[in-house]
């Protein structure tokens, strides 16, 4: 990082900050700072909602997962356009209608207050630690990549963040969402230009894709239909459309974006961006990890690229077995690149296997001398490309885009936790009249305290590695349950509150049972859950009526 | 439809209401196309 980079990484905060204060001026009652006054463009809209699933830790982690599988993952994505054509006949004009500050709300409308409130309160449940960990996750690697503490890197991650979302709400949330992913899609695709204008000249894109997919990095579809496989066509198409119906149609994180457009069809197109863009954005996103593989090809990579336990590694007693090493691999990769160059792809797979063979005996004294068990650098491979190959100037151009893409995700769900504390419970249970001036200021109260709250979950989450895994199973075992008490709402006429709160009571411990107890895999809990919601429900509904 | 959902704008209908509408067509077959692209993709660079 040198002086241009820093400059343009202070200037994009600077800029943020600057247009939160301008739009406080549009957030002066409840509807605005809620709502955006339900006056927003259907893009604005649907780019908020694009921004608020786009976290900093998909940027990091998914380029990394491509460079070491490929393209593998953008199955998990199948069932989204699939979902969002459904949730524009069902569940948006719906709530646009019915005129709701939160997705919940409704359920009262349709049931009764306790299955509002539950629903509500299990939203919050599994929104506020994921809040943290959208920010610890990309606070642990960056903090790494930039040399400073994680109270630092959290800091300068959620100060900013926090304070145009207590002063201009969603309104200021939503116009920021679309500069954010404007600096994102911009560094993504000039760090893309930068990666093919860097292979050698006698290397087209043709033989770079011939090298990915000798590795098997272009085979991204497995049509194989195993329960216990986390990313195959099937389970994307189908446990992916619950999760991605239970995510854009149930969570606040999500109907809150697109409560803020100006009309129901506003709304849908604003969704159906997402239906358009998503999967090409993915695939955009995993082809830089692709290409930072070939990239490093051509050009030599670190053995390991989380350097966090180098001076541990060096004063441990394993330190010349771990030189030995970065001789072997050094050899490995000289071969490697001489096969490739010669298109010897027998020579290349051998190379290949070599170094991924030594990068894991490499790993596994790194955990041995650190004690780090957990130890790994998925994580680390693009942020160590950007900082280590990229020209000066973009550099700071996608620190700030990695910055961008973690306050535009946790932005969003701060918002909605707001909005869920203070209109399903404030409002409903506690002050149900006072001034709009009231409201706001204890809206204002409300996500600043979500905010210091996710900052100390994430400072306490970056130091405990196996929390975090933790939290993302736990956050996993309520959308399918949610799901199924609006499929309830929204299909039946004939289901009633108890079979609704009941339903959801039998969901959530099936799936704790399902999630504790088999190796089913996560995306099939979605579908587990929302199923067993609703003929549980339709049951109680038709037996107690 | 559930009775019981305050709907102000129920009588108002919209081309979107139409789950065969081309907008959700073109949704479809674009993700279509991606897929059989992303499989020729695989089998022709393996």
């Amino acid at each position: 990082m040198r002086t241009l980079d820093w400059l343009i990484v202070a200037g994009y905060l600077v800029w943020i900050i600057t247009d939160g204060l301008r739009r406080t001026k549009d957030a002066n009652k409840v509807e605005g700072f809620f709502l955006a006054s339900r006056s927003l463009p259907w893009w604005v809209a649907g780019i908020s909602v694009m921004a608020t699933q786009l976290s900093a830790i998909t940027l990091v982690g998914t380029t990394g997962q491509a460079y070491a599988t490929g393209l593998r993952f953008i199955q998990f994505y199948f069932g989204l356009p699939l979902a969002m054509i459904l949730l524009s006949l069902t569940l948006v004009p719906f709530f646009h209608r019915a005129r709701v500050y939160t997705a919940y709300e409704y359920l009262e409308r349709r049931f009764d207050v306790r299955v509002r409130t539950l629903t509500s309160f299990l939203f919050l449940m599994s929104r506020a630690t994921s809040l943290g960990v959208v920010l610890a996750a990309p606070a642990v690697v960056m903090s790494t990549i930039l040399g400073w503490s994680i109270p630092v890197t959290v800091a300068v991650i959620s100060l900013p963040m926090v304070f145009y979302t207590s002063l201009g709400g969603v309104q200021a949330v939503a116009w920021i969402d679309v500069k954010q992913m404007f600096v994102i899609v911009f560094g993504l695709f000039s760090a893309v230009a930068v990666l093919i204008v860097g292979l050698p000249d006698d290397v087209g894109i043709v033989q770079a894709m011939r090298i990915a997919g000798s590795t098997g990095r272009l085979a991204a579809l497995d049509f194989r239909f195993d329960l216990s496989q986390t990313y195959t066509f099937w389970s994307g198409l189908i446990g992916g459309l619950f999760l991605m119906l239970s995510y854009f149609g149930c969570d606040q994180s999500q109907v809150q974006r697109y409560l803020t457009a100006k009309s129901v069809d506003e709304a849908r197109r604003g969704l159906l961006i997402s239906a358009y863009v998503k999967i090409p954005l993915q695939i955009l996103i995993l082809s830089t990890g692709v290409l930072v593989f070939v990239y490093y090809v051509f050009s030599p990579p670190p053995m390991l690229f989380n350097r966090i336990h180098d001076a541990q590694v060096a004063a441990s007693a394993r330190a010349s077995d771990y030189s030995a090493l970065q001789r072997e691999f050094d050899q490995a990769f000289a071969d490697r690149r001489a096969a490739a160059g010669a298109e010897n792809r027998s020579a290349f797979l051998d190379a290949d296997a070599r170094m991924l063979a030594i990068r894991a005996n490499a790993a596994s004294i790194v955990k041995e001398a650190s004690g780090d068990a957990r130890y790994s650098d998925v994580n680390y491979v693009f942020p160590t490309f950007i900082t280590t190959h990229l020209p000066m100037g973009l550099v700071g151009l996608m620190i700030a885009a990695i910055f961008a893409a973690a306050m535009s995700a946790a932005s969003g769900e701060l918002t909605s936790l707001t909005s869920a504390t203070i209109i399903d419970f404030y409002k409903r249970h506690f002050v149900k009249e006072a001034t709009d001036r009231h409201y706001l200021y204890v809206s204002r109260l409300a996500t600043t305290a979500w905010g210091l709250f996710a900052c100390s979950v994430a400072m306490f989450a970056a130091d405990q590695g196996s929390l975090i895994e933790v939290v993302n199973r736990y956050g996993s075992l309520f959308y399918g349950s949610i799901l199924g008490v609006f499929l309830l709402a929204t299909l039946s006429k004939r289901a009633r509150p108890a079979g609704a709160f009941w339903g959801l009571i039998a969901g959530m411990v099936v799936v704790l049972l399902v999630a504790f107890q088999t190796n089913v895999a996560f995306l099939w809990h979605n579908l587990i859950g929302a199923a067993v919601v609703f003929f549980v429900g339709m049951a109680v509904s038709i037996t107690k009526p | 439809m559930p009775p019981t959902i305050e709907d102000p704008n129920s009588n108002e209908s919209s081309p979107l209401d139409n789950p065969l509408n081309s907008t959700y067509l073109r949704v479809i077959a674009i993700e279509i196309v991606i897929i059989i692209l992303l499989f020729i993709v695989g089998r022709l660079f393996q």
